[in-house]
């Protein structure tokens, strides 16, 4: 059994069908990635895994468990989790207490609990601390872990995003364009960083535009163009794959490639 | 029937009323993203004004002029004094400021013109007409044609000017309109003035029928806005929609349920509307990227 | 790091104030409006916690309040009901209103939201007003004295240290709120809904459960407030009292729990400053708004503590 499976899925906004009945099978463990060219489709299904819209048709599968009719943070619950390409980081937070947020889904408290300020509630502040300061060190935002969230520059936000995200112990993480604005240095960094929480046993969804990133760390990739699935292999297959560059070259007009 | 008729009479003089003021209220909103809380001053401010000029001996339409012009220089003045200073605050804060403004020019009114209702006379008498077996008065007849040119007007400023048409496109796309050199702190101050150009206008119209005071804009105020969140906030067609819908469905209550409740009905109306389309009747959906 | 420590500090200091104030008040006039400061510091503390903390407006909370002031005043009055039970069945129904109404308003954004509470407090308003029968309509109508096992709780003094205890205690309970799970998950929720859900914050819910709670704290200081001054109007449910609350927890600065208080008192002093000015005090009063707002758009307590350089609490 896949531990996701998009079936027939079909989203349309107005006239504009962003994605048009996609079969997808993602297999536990591994790092996978989605390309396309822009306006493929890609972060219309990562919004369709994690609920963030609903589907015209078919269905999205968590170990074989249709979710389609569950909400955005009932999936999170079931073991997704993800990151945005506009930032969607809490600015009123710091940076230690966005993480700590992720990490409360670990230990519910209730609201007359909290109130009451519970011995429980002293202990899940005190697990979440601890956790969310393994998780920002594990990221490399040591130095920032006590600022306010709206201080830190773009490419620790990106970090933070990922740290908040692993905190709700995730099975399935969906990263959205981690590379996007980061310089070469930076973007080493993010694709160890990748590695690394693969390595921990999470699958990872990837949809990114640097494709050196995508061919250096993915296991599969899966392309799309105009909410279809063009063909889904390796990255030396995809590489080799005429229908690829076609699609790419189609769209986005010969003089500028260099961003494929 | 001649019941039904003359409750649609009153319900649709009263929502040209509101869709006035609710237009104020969408002109501010599509130029700034404000909500202009003092927008029911501006309707207050005509009826005084044109009563206490009239009351001077002045001409009514001289007065009604008059009254006005004193309208959108306050206007002008709200922007450039209290908005304009504070344009980048928060929603709530401008929200805040526009309501310490609507204050202060209540206070100012209440020192000016003492707390005592006014009656301004009908611009035509007061006899009626008899239409299917309802009275139909003829101030009537002068708030919904006046009504009428000013929707007409406007359309054909923001359809027909330059000027309108940088209103519109500073509404659509701000910053895309500043790229183009329109010049967006201008058309706030514009937005300001016209906004309570129509608020005046709707303050001096509906004087003769309902008596005015210093306070009646707290409430027409409301209703304004309640008027253009029904229509869809920033749309001109829902703003006039919502402002006679409003208007009959308070004189229909009032007719037949109950008068004591005609106001809350209006709040009860925008409620269940709001339950249903989220964004009002006529509103654009529009949805945010993540 | 101990989360608790400043907590206690805080409340420590608020406390003392509370002791110190009465002692440099020179009459009882002035005892009874720092009683009104603590009693609305309630409803700001509460009010804070859903728009300060989780982003979401209301301008009908007076609405809340006022029912929790008319439940006790009807209830108590003309049923003879135990003043504490009024207070509590009070508390308990106006939170069932605002489950009620909650799920269909939260869903509104921006000056939607704004105009659905708006109208839900202009709709409480006008019921007080019309139901002459019962609340005794636009005049208002007397409260008895609340009676706790026997003992009639009358005199300025007493309501002062009432009034204060139900401060702290509100001050205290919100304070642990923040620092908590669900405290986290409504920041979160205001700083992104989209975010907040993404990492299995159920947002629908946390908004109902902070608006009612919100709605709760105001009942019972309307409550409080009804026993206080044995008198209530209906203009304690009017939008200017709602208004009033939103400005309070503004001005004070949103997201801070001391500022709501702060923000509380300044605006309860400011009108009897005013008073003397006779016809002029709405002038003042709205000139004065608009010149904080503009001058200080954060609030007092964010703009000193930005000034100061340290952390805003």
């Amino acid at each position: 059994m896949s531990l996701l499976e998009l079936a027939g899925l079909t989203k349309r906004f107005g006239g504009v069908t962003a994605v048009d009945g996609l079969d997808v099978a993602i297999e536990a463990g591994r790092i996978h990635s989605i390309i396309g060219p822009n306006g493929a489709g890609k972060t219309t299904i990562l919004n369709l895994i994690t609920g963030v819209e609903r589907p015209d048709r078919g269905q999205v599968l968590l170990d074989g468990a249709d979710v389609t009719g569950l909400r955005s943070f009932e999936r999170a619950r079931r073991g997704v989790a993800r990151t945005f390409q506009n930032l969607q980081v809490f600015l009123n937070m710091s940076a230690l207490e966005n993480v700590m947020a992720g990490c409360d889904r670990l230990s519910p408290v209730g609201l007359l609990a909290a109130l009451a300020r519970l011995p429980r509630v002293r202990r899940a502040n005190r697990a979440a601390t601890a956790r969310a300061l393994e998780l920002i060190d594990f990221v490399g935002l040591a130095e920032w872990r006590d600022a306010a969230a709206a201080e830190l520059p773009y490419g620790a936000l990106k970090r933070l995003e990922i740290a908040r995200a692993l905190a709700t112990g995730p099975t399935l993480l969906l990263l959205d364009e981690p590379a996007a604005g980061l310089n070469a240095r930076e973007t080493a960094a993010i694709r160890d960083l990748i590695q690394a929480l693969a390595r921990t046993g999470i699958t990872v969804v990837l949809v990114e535009h640097d494709m050196r990133l995508v061919m250096g760390v993915s296991d599969h990739i899966l392309v799309v163009d105009q909410g279809r699935r063009l063909m889904v292999g390796t990255a030396a297959e995809v590489r080799a794959d005429p229908r690829v560059i076609q699609a790419y070259l189609g769209t986005a007009g010969a003089g500028v490639t260099g961003a494929a | 029937m001649a019941e039904f008729l003359q409750f649609t009479f009153s319900g649709v003089t009263v929502g040209a009323i509101y869709a006035l003021v609710a237009l104020g209220f969408a002109i501010i909103y599509n130029a700034s993203q404000i909500i202009n809380f003092a927008q029911g001053e501006f309707v207050m401010l005509g009826g005084m004004a044109t009563v206490v000029l009239a009351a001077a001996g002045l001409p009514l339409p001289v007065a009604i002029v008059g009254a006005v012009a004193i309208a959108v220089a306050v206007g002008l003045l709200l922007e450039r004094g209290a908005v304009e200073p504070a344009r980048h605050a928060s929603v709530v804060t401008l929200i805040i400021i526009t309501i310490g403004a609507s204050i202060f020019l209540r206070g100012v009114a209440q020192v000016l013109f003492g707390k005592d209702f006014h009656r301004l006379p009908a611009f035509s008498g007061d006899a009626p007409i008899v239409v299917g077996g309802a009275m139909l008065l003829p101030q009537t007849l002068w708030v919904l044609g006046v009504t009428a040119l000013v929707v007409v007007l406007l359309h054909g400023f923001f359809t027909r000017t330059l000027f309108g048409k940088a209103m519109l496109a500073t509404a659509h796309n701000p910053l895309a309109a500043a790229l183009v050199g329109i010049d967006t702190r201008r058309m706030l101050a514009v937005s300001f003035g016209l906004a309570a150009g129509l608020g005046a206008i709707a303050g001096i119209l509906i004087a003769p029928i309902t008596l005015t005071a210093y306070d009646v804009g707290i409430m027409l105020g409301l209703k304004g806005f309640a008027a253009a969140i029904l229509g869809g906030l920033g749309s001109f067609p829902g703003a006039i929609v919502g402002g006679l819908l409003l208007g009959l469905a308070e004189a229909l209550t009032a007719g037949y349920v109950s008068s004591a409740y005609k106001d809350a009905i209006a709040f009860v109306a925008i409620l269940a509307v709001l339950f249903v389309r989220p964004s009002g009747l006529l509103s654009l959906g529009r949805s945010e990227r993540v | 790091m101990s989360l608790t420590r400043p907590h206690t500090r805080g409340l420590l200091a608020l406390g003392a104030i509370a002791v110190i104030l009465p002692l440099l008040l020179p009459n009882p006039f002035y005892v009874d409006v720092a009683t009104k400061i603590w009693l609305n510091a309630i409803v700001c503390v509460g009010l804070n916690l859903l728009v300060g903390y989780a982003g979401q407006i209301s301008l009908g909370h007076a609405g809340f309040y006022a029912l929790g002031a008319y439940a006790s005043a009807v209830l108590t009055g003309v049923y003879g009901w135990p003043g504490l039970g009024a207070l509590a069945a009070g508390a308990a129904g106006v939170g069932l209103i605002a489950f009620g109404v909650a799920r269909p308003i939260l869903k509104l954004k921006g000056h939607y939201l704004a105009m659905a509470t708006l109208g839900l407090g202009i709709i409480i308003a006008i019921v007080l007003n019309r139901e002459i029968g019962l609340t005794g309509g636009p005049d208002g109508r007397a409260v008895p004295p609340l009676t706790v096992f026997g003992v009639r709780l009358v005199g300025g003094a007493l309501w002062y240290w009432i009034a204060a205890g139900a401060m702290l205690l509100a001050v205290a309970l919100a304070l642990n709120l923040i620092d908590s799970p669900p405290g986290r998950a409504l920041r979160a929720l205001h700083g992104s809904e989209v975010a907040a859900e993404a990492i299995g914050i159920d947002a629908t819910r946390a908004k109902v459960a902070v608006f009612v709670l919100s709605a709760v704290f105001a009942s019972v200081a309307g409550s409080l407030y009804a026993h206080a001054d044995r008198f209530v109007t209906p203009a304690e449910a009017g939008f200017l009292r709602s208004v009033e609350f939103v400005t309070m927890i503004v001005l004070g600065g949103l997201a801070s729990t001391y500022g709501a208080v702060l923000g509380a008192a300044l605006l309860t002093v400011l009108p009897q400053l005013l008073a003397g000015l006779a016809d002029y005090e709405h002038i003042l009063y709205g000139a004065i708004l608009m010149g904080v707002m503009i001058f200080l758009p954060h609030g007092v307590v964010p703009s000193l503590a930005a000034r100061w350089g340290r952390r805003q609490t």
